[in-house]
């Protein structure tokens, strides 16, 4: 049915990819559906990407540009309201009070400072690894980490973050 | 760990990452067999062409036969034949409509003429006299049809809603059930600019004029069916922007709602012009180049001389459209080209979508203006971006 080595791929990788999803797009529904539509772009890559290539690289490589493009693509998925709906009570997958929190900070936001926050604190990618993924300048990379920073200093997760030096 | 300000920054590290650690621990996924819904979602997509061509009749029909369209709308749809005339969203005179599919430019033009929106003017949404307004866009509520102007906090969105100012979400946990959504983008948030990998195959753009002159530029959608429970598999979501009036539709309907709802759009004219450009476009560019009726391959370049060759070229064009001459369908696939700004903020890009077929070459800038173009201008373009060989 799926090309050879593929489906191992999938199943073995699946959950730690949709964990990064959501944390992209800081939502489950979209992180997973992001992973999906990810793994499309590997599938029909997959006879140079196995064995000899790096599948689960290309898929976060293209799961980063997607999601770093979202606010900004043609064609937006993304809900321009002024206060996102409090929906994370009623999603059974954000457990702990904390995940609730941190997921309902990154979703508030703008896509771009959330991509690079991603990038730089949980994948402690270096600055420069950053934007050459995302395609843009270094000084880029610096300013939305920055201003998300910034953000989060000042939403919910004020007082876990807000002790924490400046860098 | 305490290292001066290299330990605050390390503090910063470990504390954001716990958290982001934390938020995501318990994440499982939803699907069971993942590697299946891969490969059934890629086949899907590779259907999705078929399926968004006949979309792509309805709109070429909208935008060849607009007026005449308007006026039977009137008659025999159910929309109020009040409801319908272009240019009352925003009480300027309406432009005369004729029987023709090629209006002459005074009657298309009509009286008045809106200057182009500054790029990044907040615009709102509203309802106004049973029509959805947005910048110099409007269409008409269908009778029946409510409008909800917040988000729910919980629950889906009812058939035959119009959402205003905001769009639901495409997660699957609902269906979109006749459901069409009218926003804009605001204040800073940037329009355009898609950096997507050299070679990657994307659907392609594809543009047309609506009545009232404004162009729509048409996102093939990234959904096969906006009804994931497969209740009503004749929905189609279909996307427009129009970006002279900072305005997006998203239209989840069956194949004769479509053609009902869009007959009652309306656009408020605007001055014809050359192509309204960035003044420099020194952070670089990207490019899409159709390469056939159903795909579109990505190239890009990050050179400041090249962009700015690209950005020379395009103003080069100073054969104006006139209002009613405009040739471009929803069923030509176009390219698009995204130039960047000098500051490398990614923020305020600029998009011009060029139409270049046998019978129609035609360019439009989401700032304002439309032009014809030279053929085989793509190509030129394409190699400026990619400094290699004609494709053909």
């Amino acid at each position: 049915m799926t090309a050879g080595g593929f489906e191992e791929y999938v199943t073995a990788r699946y959950t730690a990819l949709v964990r990064y999803g959501v944390l992209l797009t800081a939502d489950h529904g979209h992180g997973e559906d992001l992973v999906q539509a990810s793994l499309v772009k590997t599938y029909r890559a997959w006879e140079r990407l196995h064995p000899g290539g790096d599948p689960d690289a290309y898929t976060r490589r293209v799961m980063v540009r997607a999601a770093w493009r979202a606010q900004r693509r043609l064609w937006r998925r993304e809900m321009p309201v002024a206060q996102l709906p409090d929906t994370a009570a009623a999603d059974p997958f954000e457990s702990t009070d904390v995940a609730h929190v941190v997921l309902r900070a990154l979703r508030a936001l703008p896509a771009q400072q959330r991509v690079v926050l991603v990038l730089k604190y949980w994948a402690e990618l270096p600055e420069q690894d950053i934007a050459d993924q995302l395609g843009c300048a270094l000084g880029t990379v610096k300013s939305r980490a920055n201003r998300a920073l910034a953000t989060l200093r000042t939403g919910p997760l004020a007082d876990m973050v807000a002790a924490v030096p400046r860098p | 760990v305490g290292l001066d300000i290299r330990g605050g920054v390390l503090r910063v590290t470990e504390q954001l990452r716990d958290l982001l650690d934390t938020a995501v621990a318990g994440t499982r996924p939803r699907e069971t067999d993942p590697a299946a819904a891969v490969v059934r979602r890629s086949r899907r997509g590779r259907r999705r062409t078929a399926v968004m061509a006949s979309v792509a009749v309805v709109l070429a029909t909208v935008a060849a036969a607009s007026v005449g369209i308007l006026v039977g709308a009137g008659r025999g749809s159910g929309f109020p034949a009040a409801s319908i005339s272009p240019g009352s969203s925003t009480g300027s005179a309406s432009p005369e409509p004729t029987a023709s599919s090629a209006p002459t430019p005074s009657a298309s033009a009509g009286p008045t003429l809106s200057a182009a929106p500054p790029r990044g003017a907040p615009t709102e949404a509203r309802v106004v006299n049973g029509r959805v307004e947005l910048g110099g866009f409007s269409l008409a509520v269908p009778p029946g049809w409510t409008t909800v102007g917040k988000p729910p906090f919980d629950g889906c969105i009812p058939p035959m809603t119009v959402t205003v100012g905001w769009a639901p979400v495409h997660d699957g946990r609902c269906p979109l059930d006749r459901i069409i959504s009218v926003w804009g983008e605001g204040g800073p948030t940037p329009r355009g600019g898609m950096v997507i990998p050299q070679g990657t195959t994307t659907p392609p753009m594809a543009q047309f004029t609506l009545p009232g002159g404004q162009p729509a530029f048409i996102g093939t959608g990234s959904h096969e069916s906006p009804d994931p429970f497969g209740n009503r598999p004749d929905l189609r979501t279909v996307t427009l922007d129009m970006p002279w009036s900072n305005a997006l539709v998203e239209l989840n309907l069956g194949y004769r709602d479509l053609t009902r709802v869009l007959a009652t759009v309306a656009t408020t004219p605007f001055p014809p012009s050359p192509l309204r450009l960035h003044a420099d476009a020194q952070g670089g560019g990207y490019f899409v180049a159709a390469t056939d009726e159903t795909s579109a391959t990505a190239a890009f370049t990050g050179d400041t001389a090249r962009a700015e060759l690209i950005l020379a070229r395009l103003r080069t064009l100073t054969d104006v459209v006139a209002p009613g001459q405009e040739c471009a369908t929803a069923n030509d696939p176009a390219t698009g080209i995204y130039l960047l700004p000098s500051d490398g903020a990614m923020t305020g890009n600029e998009l011009v979508v060029i139409t270049e077929t046998p019978t129609c070459t035609e360019a439009t800038s989401m700032m304002g203006g439309r032009v014809r173009v030279p053929p085989g201008l793509v190509d030129q373009l394409h190699q400026i971006f990619t400094g290699t060989a004609p494709r053909r």
